[in-house]
């Protein structure tokens, strides 16, 4: 098991009047490979939850197992090698002089040589699909979706076994939403890093996990791959959450005309496209 | 992280209600009133009024001793440099080179009670009006030095913002640390050198953001119309009220009674 999670509870400011229980006995497992998403709405404790996943925060009960290693004191920094994080709108942490200074960064204590270093940074680079000639550009002076993948390369070029995203795609337009959503999930396809997704949209989750955590009020309200936990869509609901729009619409066309026995669990476009080509081709064809 | 400061303790006292100029004026004459006690009846009486006051403001017993806290090294460090250099006649103790006398003892305890008295007073003030109020009255106080150009609403704005923004950084600050950790840095270093370098990666970020910050804010209070303090009129008007009258009666009382027992004692 590459990541798993024992009885997690952890409280905010605790012993003072604003003491706010975050996370409340969470359990969990993640396996190599997965590309799991985290849903819930704003204060649900998500962003608690996969803060402990490098041990940026510390429990106040349970623990965390990463390899099969319990994630405690003494071990900590070895292991928060192998969780990169990248937290929400990543671009205002760079502070280098340039792209590749920024994304060297995280190597400083490995202790490589430049040619070894440069590699690592290339691959880093061509992994969330920077430009190489960009490498000696100012960070200043590129694009929000640029700097984005500047701060993600700047993650995975200390290569992670797991990879954690807070809103990696918070304030994009569609176009640059799609392109980071892409390299992420190619990141695992061909870099086989497992990818831990924290999002609000139902759509992004849909189309790109094989697995959900539904989050409510610091418990896991749900787990499970992505066409099962989106039949729930009144319970979703009820904790302020939605099912993927497609679904909403396959969810009325099926009430609307109940003769054709639409399909209603469509979760992404490419499910929507099945269920259609199916209705106008006819039965069995 | 959580930094608490200008730590407003929304109790809903008589106090609280109290103009904030009048509670800033109070202060003052608290505070000058306390430099003039020279005698342990004056600390007595002085200690009874500020605790009567905590008791009227409904603030817990507790907030007495947090707001004393961040100075009582500061109080601690100058209790014992006096204690071996004043001087006086009455030696209580003597050893090789140190020699304590009884006035330098009694010395320091004054000097002890006198700064504790005075940050007690301080902090009725901030933890009884909240910082939009405390600038909207220093504001009004200041506001007569506009003969002599002096920017009373501009240094008024300008607390008010950066009162605003002390939390927001310190989120900030603690996301930006995180993040760093997250990629590789290592804040505990011993060597130094090495640690202060190791800030670099978190002021930097803050810095820009610092300035992203102050220039969003610069559009919108443009884009809002904002032209500086002329002509401008207030959402809660400051009042003179029975409250104000009757705690500048009682500061009066008390800031007489000390003066009077300075010059008979």
């Amino acid at each position: 098991m590459l990541l798993r999670v024992e009885n997690l509870s952890y409280t905010y400011m605790k012993g003072t009047p604003f003491e706010k229980k975050a996370l409340d006995d969470v359990s969990l497992e993640i396996e190599k490979g997965d590309f799991v998403g985290i849903i819930g709405h704003t204060g649900c404790g998500k962003s608690t939850l996969v803060q402990h996943f490098n041990g940026l925060l510390k429990p106040d009960s349970g623990n965390i197992y990463i390899n099969d290693q319990c994630v405690n004191n003494s071990n900590i920094k070895v292991l928060r090698k192998s969780v990169g994080f990248v937290f929400q709108y990543p671009e205002h942490q760079l502070f280098e002089a340039t792209v590749y200074k920024d994304i060297a960064f995280g190597l400083k204590g490995e202790k490589l040589t430049k040619a070894e270093e440069r590699q690592r940074v290339i691959k880093a680079a061509t992994a969330v699909g920077l430009d190489l000639s960009l490498l000696d550009n100012s960070i200043y002076d590129l694009s929000g979706g640029q700097k984005r993948r500047v701060a993600v390369a700047g993650v995975i070029v200390m290569n992670p076994d797991i990879l954690v995203l807070d809103e990696p795609a918070a304030g994009l337009d569609p176009i640059g939403r799609d392109e980071i959503l892409n390299f992420i999930k190619n990141l695992r396809d061909e870099y086989g890093i497992t990818i831990i997704l924290v999002s609000h949209s139902m759509d992004d989750v849909a189309k790109y996990t094989n697995k959900v955590i539904v989050m409510n009020d610091g418990k896991i309200e749900m787990i499970g791959a992505p066409g099962k936990v989106f039949t729930n869509a009144a319970r979703l609901r009820e904790i302020g959450l939605d099912v993927p729009q497609i679904t909403t619409l396959f969810a009325k066309l099926s009430e609307k005309f109940p003769e054709y026995n639409i399909n209603r669990e469509v979760f992404t476009l490419e499910d929507a496209k099945a269920a259609l080509l199916k209705l106008i081709g006819g039965e069995g064809k | 992280m959580t930094i608490s400061l200008g730590q407003y303790i929304p109790t809903k006292s008589v106090v609280h209600r109290a103009d904030p100029r009048t509670k800033f004026l109070a202060m003052i004459g608290y505070m000058v009133a306390v430099m003039l006690i020279e005698t342990f009846i004056g600390y007595g009486i002085a200690t009874l009024f500020v605790i009567s006051v905590y008791l009227v403001a409904k603030l817990p017993m507790k907030y007495v001793f947090k707001s004393i806290r961040p100075v009582i090294y500061i109080v601690l460090f100058t209790m014992l440099i006096n204690l071996f250099i004043h001087d006086g006649h009455t030696v209580w103790f003597s050893w090789r080179f140190i020699t304590i006398y009884k006035e330098s003892v009694f010395y320091c305890i004054k000097i002890m009670l006198r700064v504790i008295l005075l940050v007690m007073g301080a902090s009725v003030l901030t933890y009884t009006t909240a910082s939009t109020s405390l600038t909207d009255g220093l504001e009004s106080l200041m506001s007569p030095l506009k003969i002599i150009r002096f920017p009373a609403h501009d240094i008024a704005m300008m607390m008010s913002i950066a009162l605003r923004f002390i939390p927001t950084f310190a989120d900030e600050l603690d996301r930006i640390v995180k993040a760093q950790m997250a990629r590789g840095a290592d804040f505990d270093s011993k060597n130094i050198i090495k640690k202060v370098r190791s800030y670099i990666p978190v002021l930097i970020p803050l810095f820009v953001s610092a300035w992203r910050r102050a220039a969003d804010l610069a559009n919108a209070m443009n884009a809002r119309g904002y032209r500086g303090g002329e002509g401008r009129t207030k959402y809660r008007v400051l009042k003179f009220t029975l409250i104000d009258l009757v705690m500048a009666i009682i500061m009066i009382l008390f800031i007489s009674l000390i003066v009077i027992l300075r010059i008979l004692l």
